[in-house]
């Protein structure tokens, strides 16, 4: 039994719900002006095209769908891991399960939208749907996507259920405006823990943390099927789908640790956010980057020996024109985390969360080689063609708009720790067994 | 004496020549100009339309370039210059003349073209010519025994009874590719002019099958070129539309396993959504049997 109580945490975590500080706004605007340049950048792309990004007839792709392919793994990895959590009933799992279950909704909010930034002809968009070919894996990728949307927002949804009923039980005491006190009523949906209703929800929360895991493989699949189902080289790779699953958890992992470094020190949770904490998840960083390393090794060492003409241009084109970003991506992001967290000396929170912070970027570079690099790769030779229309590289506008998903990540963080507690309460309060009583038995049946 | 004297002349001219012909040869270089290559023919056509063509070039480091913009004399038969035209970007300089023009003969009954380049401050000048009689080349296709048979013969324009055959001389028949054309047959005209060869059977063609099948006597020393064709639905007409399945990757319609598999998954997922709805809708309405 645990020897926390609704009422003392809510009571602990109340500052955090109440009105912004200081530092809080001021963080805000740095995040809104952000956000505010982004929408210059896509006003200028909307009133003068796509001439305005780095993308032109060759690398069709660029930034935005770097960034959509990065979002979209930090939300599966959210998934997978709160989904893994929960079934597992990882004890020190408590603490850190609702920001891996934000990570997941607010990764997945602003993944998608990175790919409406890709598309010059907004008008043909509802043909996805009208016209429908389900052989085209973007369309696998619409049906995916909206599908693990729904399916991440009703798992998110069951996991605030409690802390919502706490919140509206503790409106008085915690001195909540009215506004919020309707708010947390209306999402409560009047939940008061009877034993049916923690039945429901128990057993509704495990279905869904199954169906999460599953829906976060196989949509992350999906995406790297775009990638692999083409013949182009660099891409067309049976490894692929396991290849992006574990990339993703790798550089979700990542986040999942930074996140943490941030809530515990704006928020002084020292006593919940242990440095036990920053070590298991490093663990689980270490094995995720072990594997992402080797999956990595494995793909790269295939192509390289196989020699077939179109990958050996590839590959020398990323140890040529490359060489500095693919070393930080596949040696420095794989090996630094891994020796920080192996040397038990190096194992403190502030160099774990770096050596995270490092995946993260590693990681968005490691999207960037897989995307870029290929595309300036095509089968057919470029002749009478710009360099700059040959090479890639990103424009202010495609910066400003990456700079403002990262702010909207940001100040969603920011808002929704200001609406729940960013500890979750009915975790750290209840027992992780549910106990089948006989008189709920007879009032089921 | 005499041989000193012989010796003295022959080393006199042996150092002239030493001086004058590497002088010789740097004068040669200094006026800087180069020779091009004027390539001349004649292709009478289908219509009997005879197109000349002139080609200008210039090989340096092993690579041939066309000169384009250069003006290119045509003389048809007379010293005097019957048209000028100007090289398009391929080098070429094209004249065509047209069926019943009457060009003068030579005693042999040849008439004479020449094509010249004046030449300009780079180029030398060039030029080119060529005599040749006039030819008759006529095509049949005929089905014998099941078996597509093209027939050609050719024969020196007269009267009746005055025209000559082409017996002996080479004769190639090609069918048109893409790109390219593609020969099918090659041979000589027998004492009656005439040359048969037998169509492939397995030939695509366009969609109703038509092929363009042309036969052409070329480079001909009496006669230069001259081409007859027709155009015929002998092909195996091409399908380039979906075959096979109607349910594939290219077709409209979805391969059946992807759209059970796609059924089976969702189904599936969506299920687990609605179930779960059901259960929140179960958690609400208790809280209003309590409230009762």
């Amino acid at each position: 039994m645990s020897s926390y109580t609704t009422e003392g945490l809510l009571t602990e975590f109340a500052p955090q719900l109440a009105r912004p500080s200081k530092n809080w706004i001021t963080w805000f605007v740095f995040f809104l002006l952000l956000f505010v340049f982004g929408m210059y950048g896509l006003y200028t792309q909307l009133t003068k095209g796509h001439i305005v990004t780095g993308m032109r007839d060759n690398v069709v792709w660029g930034i935005y769908i770097v960034n959509f392919i990065f979002f979209m793994g930090v939300s599966y990895a959210g998934a997978l891991l709160s989904g893994v959590l929960h079934l597992f009933k990882t004890s020190w799992r408590k603490p850190i399960i609702r920001m891996t279950e934000l990570i997941t909704m607010v990764s997945l909010i602003i993944g998608p939208v990175f790919i409406l930034f890709c598309i010059g002809r907004f008008e043909r968009l509802p043909y996805l749907i009208i016209f429908p070919r389900i052989q085209s894996p973007i369309v696998w990728d619409v049906i995916a996507i909206s599908t693990d949307l729904v399916g991440c927002f009703i798992f998110i949804y069951l996991s605030f259920l409690e802390d919502m009923a706490h919140l509206r039980d503790n409106a008085e005491a915690l001195n909540l405006s009215p506004w919020r006190r309707k708010l947390y009523k209306y999402l409560a949906i009047g939940y008061t823990a009877t034993p049916i209703q923690k039945k429901l929800l128990y057993f509704s929360r495990n279905v869904m943390a199954a169906m999460i895991i599953a829906i976060a493989i196989i949509v992350y699949s999906v995406l790297a099927w775009i990638f692999g189902v083409t013949l182009q080289p660099g891409w067309h790779s049976t490894i692929f789908g396991p290849y992006f699953v574990i990339a993703a958890v790798y550089s979700g992992t990542g986040v999942l640790l930074v996140l943490m470094w941030v809530f515990r020190r704006i928020y002084h949770l020292e006593n919940y956010i242990k440095k036990q904490h920053f070590v298991n998840v490093g663990v689980l960083l270490f094995i995720i980057g072990a594997f992402y390393g080797y999956f990595t090794f494995s793909d790269y060492l295939t192509k390289w020996y196989g020699s077939a003409r179109m990958d050996k241009l590839l590959i020398d084109k990323l140890f040529r024109n490359y060489y500095w970003l693919f070393i930080f991506s596949n040696y420095v992001g794989v090996l630094l985390p891994m020796i920080i967290i192996a040397f038990r000396r190096l194992r403190t929170i502030n160099n774990i969360s770096f050596g995270a912070l490092i995946t993260i970027l590693a990681l968005w570079v490691n999207r960037y080689l897989i995307v870029v690099p290929t595309l300036e790769t095509p089968y057919l030779p470029i002749q009478d063609t710009r360099l700059d229309w040959v090479r890639y590289s990103g424009t202010w506008v495609e910066w400003s708009l990456t700079f403002a998903g990262i702010a909207v990540f940001c100040l969603l963080f920011m808002i929704i720790s200001k609406l729940v507690p960013i500890i979750a309460v009915s975790e750290m309060v209840e027992s992780d067994e549910y106990v089948v009583e006989d008189d709920v038995e007879s009032l089921l049946s | 004496m005499k041989q000193s004297l012989k010796t003295v002349i022959f080393s006199r001219i042996v150092v002239i020549l030493l001086v004058f012909i590497p002088a010789l040869a740097i004068a040669q270089e200094s006026t800087g100009k180069e020779d091009p290559t004027l390539e001349f023919t004649c292709l009478k056509k289908n219509d009997g339309s005879k197109l000349l063509t002139a080609t200008l070039t210039i090989f340096r480091n092993r690579v041939t370039y066309p000169i384009v913009g250069s003006h290119i004399a045509f003389f048809l038969g007379t010293d005097t210059v019957s048209a000028v035209i100007t090289t398009n970007p391929d080098g070429k300089a094209y004249l065509l003349l047209q069926l019943g023009l009457v060009l003068p003969l030579n005693k042999e009954g040849k008439t004479e073209c020449m094509a010249r380049f004046g030449g300009n401050d780079s180029l030398n000048t060039a030029e080119s010519s060529f005599a040749v009689m006039d030819a008759v080349l006529k095509m049949s296709l005929n089905l014998i025994d099941s078996v597509k048979t093209v027939a050609v013969w050719a024969f020196q324009p007269g009267n009746k009874q005055d025209s000559i055959p082409l017996a002996g001389e080479p004769v190639n028949i090609y069918v048109s590719r893409m790109f390219s054309l593609l020969k099918i047959g090659e041979g000589s005209f027998d004492d009656q002019g005439r040359f048969t060869a037998e169509f492939p059977a397995d030939l695509p063609g366009e969609a109703d099958g038509t092929v363009q099948i042309i036969a052409r006597i070329e480079d001909n020393e009496k006669y230069g070129n001259v081409e007859v064709s027709q155009s015929y639905p002998w092909g195996v007409p091409s399908m380039h539309g979906p075959t096979g399945s109607h349910r594939a990757l290219w077709t409209e319609i979805a391969p059946m396993w992807m759209v059970i598999t796609l059924t089976i998954l969702l189904s599936g997922v969506w299920g687990h959504y609605i179930y779960v709805i059901i259960q929140l809708i179960l958690i609400k309405r208790e809280s209003k049997k309590l409230k009762l």
